[in-house]
């Protein structure tokens, strides 16, 4: 099913770039996303088959993909809305769609992917699509963002890749299949893999949007268009934490998994730390959506550097993280398009021109603030309790500390946006309220989420870390 | 005959350091290409065709022809051969880049790993060293992406080093990729003329506030 899955993206690239009208363009994409879709049932029927020389899905790479699925499918329909406001010309839409078919492709790939090389090929080629996606709107700034990230981001895939050869001289050379890599993980050299680690966490961190390599995720997420956005902090920062995971799933069966633990837990801080200094000083509200995200990854490394007990918590909360930061994504693009402003002081009083719009706001507020009933509030409780049980007291109250700014820092800037009046913002365009229905769907999961425990959910992430060490 | 490519490969890292002009740097990536095909074709004959094929492929077609001549045509023709601003002053960069040799060559012999060969260990890890140390010290983008080709080719040197076969198709998708992001980047820098010179310095439009 993957090949054909990949055949389908091939061809729907084919005919998108041949053909380019509007109509064909965006079809084809639903056509792909059909075969997505058909593909992540497929494997969650199926999992733990090998589907391929390279390729089997394991409990977590279902849940990434029906993740990347459902936003996916969002993020093409407004794309659809998106071009058409801006009237844009029918080779920028093709070139844009050809290269979200790469894009997905890619990510699913990554989720799916047995063998080390091959993931490293997809992480690669998410970053070549992913420029052409950011590069959209052909303005100064997109092409200051695009050659940030392309630049940036090839650099830190590649010394992922340096992290994969130490791997291969510290596993002597066995094929790099990661149930091979498993297997033999307790006879590597201590030396090799905790240089191997620290490569691979700072290479892929571009892909996470993590400390060291975050600056170029926070420009792309702004650059470019809003259901990009969507993507880059949902299924992209999916992709980044599963490109760790898989070497984390490595070397947790070594001596060095209480270091790991250690190194994520600064890594996790210093994210969080760093994006709450810059979510106060800016003013543009796509940029504090990209550092919330920074920040919530931030918190999904501390979480998983609890060990055991925060293994669930991490991947409940990117899972459920990546809806809600989609769904305000999307929100944002259409008070954008209100004001032709993303910036604090341009825009105001959204509550009296888009009640709806402004409900899916304050909910999806609601849902990254973690404030009950947001499946957030009880992953953070959680993450919480999984510090508390490692007697880790002192990174409490740091993060507790820290996570009050950025409740700050948000709130006071979206409610500024919804409910007051400022001279300033003048009102461009009013946006149908049934655009606001994707981000309304998605914020939902979330909420519902945190009053119903999602227990099938719940049953497919400890299956997933069942490979981890107790 | 190893020995002498790798020693030659180190002396176009040293070279690159102090170079001035962008046909230069153009010249001597190529020439590591030229060097990586050498060694690759001494150290590698003995595996099935195939492979061997790709890899040449990847090291005399892409990094000797077609990256050099695309850099040229797309950045250097168009251009005219500019001098690069060096930032830090010529002799410094010879004493740090000696530096990044000598400590690369202590590392690896230190190492005494039965997996690795010390002469390509220390290559590796002196071309990605360097190209880091490249991206840094200059402000221009096209030395960026000098730097950047640097630590591609010592990332494939420290392939060598270790001689862990991919399989066929993970190395056709990893030359694909490679191949892609440097056409990209070079695409990207020709689009940069928008921004007047091609320093990073002009870059700063994106911020927080």
């Amino acid at each position: 099913m993957v090949t054909t899955y990949f055949i389908a993206a091939g061809i729907a690239i084919l005919i998108i770039l041949t053909f380019q009208r509007p109509l064909v363009s965006h079809g084809m994409v639903m056509v792909f996303i059909g075969f997505l879709a058909a593909m992540s049932i497929n494997e969650a029927q199926s999992f733990e088959n090998p589907d391929g020389y390279f390729f089997k899905a394991d409990a977590l790479g279902v849940i990434f993909l029906f993740v990347t699925l459902i936003i996916s499918f969002f993020a093409a329909i407004h794309y659809i809305i998106y071009a058409q406001k801006r009237s844009q010309a029918p080779s920028v839409i093709a070139i844009h769609n050809a290269s979200f078919v790469v894009f997905v492709t890619a990510i699913s790939g990554t989720f799916l992917s047995t063998h080390i090389g091959m993931l490293w090929a997809f992480l690669e080629a998410s970053t070549l699509s992913g420029a052409a996606l950011i590069y959209h709107d052909r303005d100064k700034l997109s092409l200051e963002a695009t050659w940030k990230y392309l630049f940036v981001s090839s650099i830190g895939v590649t010394l992922g890749f340096a992290g994969i050869m130490f791997l291969s001289i510290a596993a002597h050379n066995t094929p790099n299949y990661i149930s091979e890599l498993v297997s033999v993980a307790p006879e590597m050299n201590i030396g090799w893999i905790k240089t191997s680690f620290i490569f691979v966490l700072t290479g892929f961190s571009v892909k996470m949007g993590i400390v060291p390599l975050f600056t170029i995720d926070i420009d792309a997420k702004d650059s470019s268009p809003s259901p990009i956005g969507a993507m880059f902090s949902g299924p992209l920062m999916s992709m980044g934490f599963i490109a760790i995971y898989r070497f984390y799933q490595i070397y947790a069966h070594t001596s060095i998994l209480a270091w790991m633990n250690s190194v994520l837990l600064i890594t996790g801080v210093l994210s969080l730390f760093l994006a709450a200094v810059f979510i106060l000083k800016t003013n543009n509200f796509k940029r504090i959506l990209a550092y919330s995200s920074m920040e919530h990854a931030g918190l999904i490394l501390i979480a998983f550097s609890t060990g055991v007990n925060g293994y669930l918590v991490a991947i409940l909360h990117l899972t459920l993280h990546a809806f809600a930061k989609a769904g305000l994504f999307f929100q944002i693009g259409q008070v954008h398009r209100t004001y032709q402003s993303k910036i604090e002081e341009e825009c105001g009083n959204y509550f009296k021109v888009s009640p709806v719009g402004s409900i899916a706001l304050l909910a999806g507020l609601l849902a990254i603030v973690a404030m009950p009933p947001s499946g957030l509030f009880m992953t953070e409780f959680l993450l919480f309790k999984s510090l508390m049980i490692s007697g880790e007291w002192w990174i409490v109250f740091v993060v507790m500390f820290l996570l009050c700014f950025f409740v700050y820092a948000i709130v006071r800037k979206f409610f500024t946006l919804i409910f007051i009046n400022n001279p300033n913002a003048k009102v461009i365009e009013h946006v149908s309220p049934l655009e606001s229905l994707p981000p309304l769907i998605l914020v939902s999961i979330v909420l519902v989420f945190g009053v119903m425990s999602p227990d099938f959910l719940i049953r497919m992430i400890t299956d997933a870390i069942q490979v981890l060490p107790k | 005959m190893i020995s002498l490519l790798i020693i030659s490969f180190g002396i176009t890292l040293i070279y690159l350091s102090i170079a001035e002009r962008m046909r230069t740097y153009n010249t001597l990536i190529a020439l590591q290409g030229l060097m990586l095909f050498f060694i690759t074709y001494i150290e590698l004959k003995n595996i099935d065709v195939v492979h061997l094929l790709l890899i040449l492929l990847e090291t005399l077609i892409v990094k000797v022809i077609v990256l050099p001549y695309f850099i040229h045509r797309l950045l250097i023709r168009k251009n005219g051969d500019k001098p690069v601003a060096l930032v830090v002053p010529g002799f410094v960069s010879l004493t740090v880049v000696t530096f990044i040799f000598f400590m690369s060559f202590l590392v690896s012999y230190l190492l005494h790993d039965d997996q690795i060969q010390v002469k390509y260990f220390t290559g590796a890890m002196a071309a990605i060293f360097t190209g880091l140390y490249l991206i840094i010290v200059h402000k221009q983008v096209f030395t960026h992406m000098m730097g950047y080709l640097t630590i591609e080719n010592g990332i494939f040197l420290l392939s060598l080093a270790i001689g862990n076969e991919m399989p066929l198709t993970v190395n056709l998708a990893v030359l694909l990729d490679v191949f892609s992001s440097v056409l990209i980047l070079g695409l990207f820098i020709n689009r940069l003329e928008m921004f007047s010179s091609l320093d990073v310095d002009q870059l700063k439009d994106l911020k927080d506030s």
